[in-house]
């Protein structure tokens, strides 16, 4: 136990400035564009409208619509009802919530690639394999560390910079007409946001699990350019596939588990749906598929090469 | 029970062979040098010791363990230095120490930061920016702190100059770090470790040219000094090994009757890399 949390320090001490400073950032930009989105639109009149016409079968609607005054007077929360408000809240979190996803998922190839890389190119490898660690705990401390403890640092930073837009549309709504900026904090929902995010940082890391294998086998095999090699032979792959069998099993599965299927994202507006796309149900539905286990499985048998490939490879 | 017991050792990348049949042992209290021309199997034959890469054939056992399927409780026991460039560089030093440790069953924390308080190393620095005199320092620190009972030093003083390099030794030997336990090296420079060595092996092509208490060694191993006129005799007495020259010829000669051997020249004791040629041939 005293040697995991010694490793996960490690990698905490190593990868500090990719995985906090990462987001950090991300959060300062979240907060800084918010607050000139809303000086912008608040204040100045603004005129628009625009009108749609849709055509289904025989039905035919059409919707006009006209504004005038300050655009921030969209924002009625007051008149909004309840299902609305929430809905729209679980909008704007799963939206703010994206470019940190993002920035996690490339840090995480970064790191993951690096990982068991760089110490052999530095051979600094031949003082780690001097303490008594064992290359299975190697290779898991920086699976673990950079696929389920790193995100904590992102939920923060979602949390944060979600708080932080809020913030600001109480200090410049009021005055720019928006009116029930308290209920729009009764409903924003960041705490059930937030653990929303939680669970599904843990199974997204179980669903996107052979990506991330992938990357710490190719680290620990290959004597240089991992990035190369990483990219290099799926696409291979692929390729070979589609001239021998004329399918396309390999790629479309690459494409799946590079999706991050267990984590909110932003509805597609137009199809108006009411509840966001994954939740709690939708989490557990995934952790319940087979595609999910056979990944897993998959994952298992590179994360063994991995160890495997550790163990025998020394300095460059 | 030996530290280190080595037999028939084989170990091949491709055609080349690094190992064959090699043998060593070392037992508690020996300061053993493994010394041998680069290319020779030395760091091979240390890695197999440290469970670092797989062998092709022979048997290794390093404190009663095999070190390939118990290399994290082998390390529990063993301090390992390469040359002076291992550490991690992005480290702190304060971080490098709780993180040994973290890991490190026996480490004694409080003993590396007070032998580091007696020299320039500040527990805030980057390992990258101290100098390879002070990483060296660094890493002794950490092994003498950590009550190993196997030191396995390789190339430990490549890259340092010339003032560290005497340092290095002298604190090998002050620090206690040596006695009571079992000390291999290896060095290319092998005039630096002579005098600190109790046994030598002779290592070429990942052979065992031969393994010797450096006491057996000066009893059975000569250098006669002489003329080439009084050369006829001493060539009678089947040296190992001759260099020729001009005004003088040295010769070494293996377990020879001494009073002959002195009424023919001057007699003395072979430095290592004299013997070293000697037993291997010209090379």
């Amino acid at each position: 136990m005293r040697t995991w949390l010694t490793l996960l320090r490690r990698e905490w001490w190593e990868h500090k400035s990719g995985f906090l400073w990462t987001p950090v950032a991300t959060a300062a930009l979240v907060i800084l564009a918010s607050a000139l989105a809303l000086s912008l639109v608040s204040g100045t009149d603004t005129q628009f409208s625009y009108s749609t016409q849709q055509q289904s079968g025989a039905d035919s609607t059409s919707d006009a619509f006209e504004w005038r005054g300050s655009l921030l007077q969209m924002l009625d929360f007051s008149s909004w009802s309840a299902p609305v408000l929430s809905e729209r809240a679980a909008q704007f979190r799963s939206l703010i919530a994206q470019p940190f996803v993002l920035g996690h998922f490339l840090v995480a190839v970064f790191v993951l690639l690096g990982g068991l890389h760089d110490d052999r190119r530095d051979r600094s490898v031949l003082f780690w394999k001097s303490m008594p660690v064992s290359d299975l705990e190697t290779v898991f401390s920086k699976l673990v560390f950079a696929v389920w403890v790193a995100p904590l640092v992102a939920i923060a930073a979602i949390l944060t910079a979600q708080a932080g837009s809020l913030c600001l549309l109480t200090l410049l709504g009021p005055a720019a007409g928006v009116t029930g900026v308290e209920l729009a904090w009764q409903h924003a929902g960041l705490l059930n946001g937030a653990a929303v995010l939680l669970s599904g940082y843990l199974v997204q890391g179980l669903w996107a699990l052979p990506v991330y294998a992938w990357l710490l086998l190719v680290s620990a095999a290959v004597p240089r350019v991992p990035f190369v090699w990483a990219l290099l032979l799926p696409g291979a792959g692929v390729v070979l596939e589609g001239l021998f069998f004329r399918t396309s099993v390999l790629s479309s599965q690459i494409w799946a588990h590079l999706s991050f299927r267990a984590l909110p994202r932003p509805e597609d507006v137009d199809n108006g749906a009411v509840q966001p796309a994954v939740g709690f149900a939708e989490q557990l539905a995934l952790l319940g598929s087979s595609d999910l286990w056979l990944g897993v499985a998959v994952a298992a048998g590179l994360l063994a090469a991995a160890v495997y490939f550790r163990g025998r490879n020394n300095d460059l | 029970m030996n530290l280190i017991e080595a037999r028939g050792l084989h170990k091949h990348y491709g055609s080349v062979r690094a190992l064959d049949d090699f043998h060593l042992s070392l037992a508690p209290g020996q300061i053993l040098g493994l010394i041998g021309p680069n290319g020779s199997g030395k760091t091979t034959a240390l890695k197999t010791f440290l469970g670092l890469c797989p062998l092709d054939g022979g048997e290794v056992k390093v404190l009663g363990r095999n070190p390939r399927r118990d290399r994290k409780g082998l390390m529990a026991h063993v301090g390992y230095i390469a040359d002076v460039g291992i550490l991690p560089r992005w480290m702190r030093v304060h971080q490098l120490l709780r993180y040994v440790a973290g890991v490190h069953p026996t480490f004694d924390r409080q003993a590396a930061e007070r032998a580091l308080a007696e020299t320039e190393v500040r527990l805030n620095a980057r390992i990258s920016g101290l100098s390879t005199g002070m990483a060296v320092q660094l890493h002794l620190s950490i092994i003498a702190a950590m009550q190993a009972q196997l030191l396995v030093l390789d190339e430990p003083t490549l890259g340092l100059d010339i003032l560290y390099r005497q340092h290095f030794y002298d604190s090998l030997l002050q620090d206690g770090l040596a006695a009571e336990r079992g000390v291999l090296i290896t060095t290319h420079e092998v005039r630096e470790i002579e005098h600190l060595l109790t046994d030598v092996l002779f290592i070429h092509h990942g052979r065992t040219v031969l393994q010797m208490s450096m006491d057996d060694l000066s009893t059975r191993f000569f250098k006669v000094t002489t003329t080439p006129e009084r050369a006829g005799v001493l060539r009678a007495l089947h040296p190992l090994h001759e260099r020729p020259g001009t005004s003088e010829i040295q010769m070494i000669f293996d377990g020879a009757d001494g009073v002959a051997l002195a009424e023919a020249g001057e007699v003395s004791q072979p430095t290592l890399p004299e013997l070293f040629v000697a037993l291997v041939g010209q090379s």
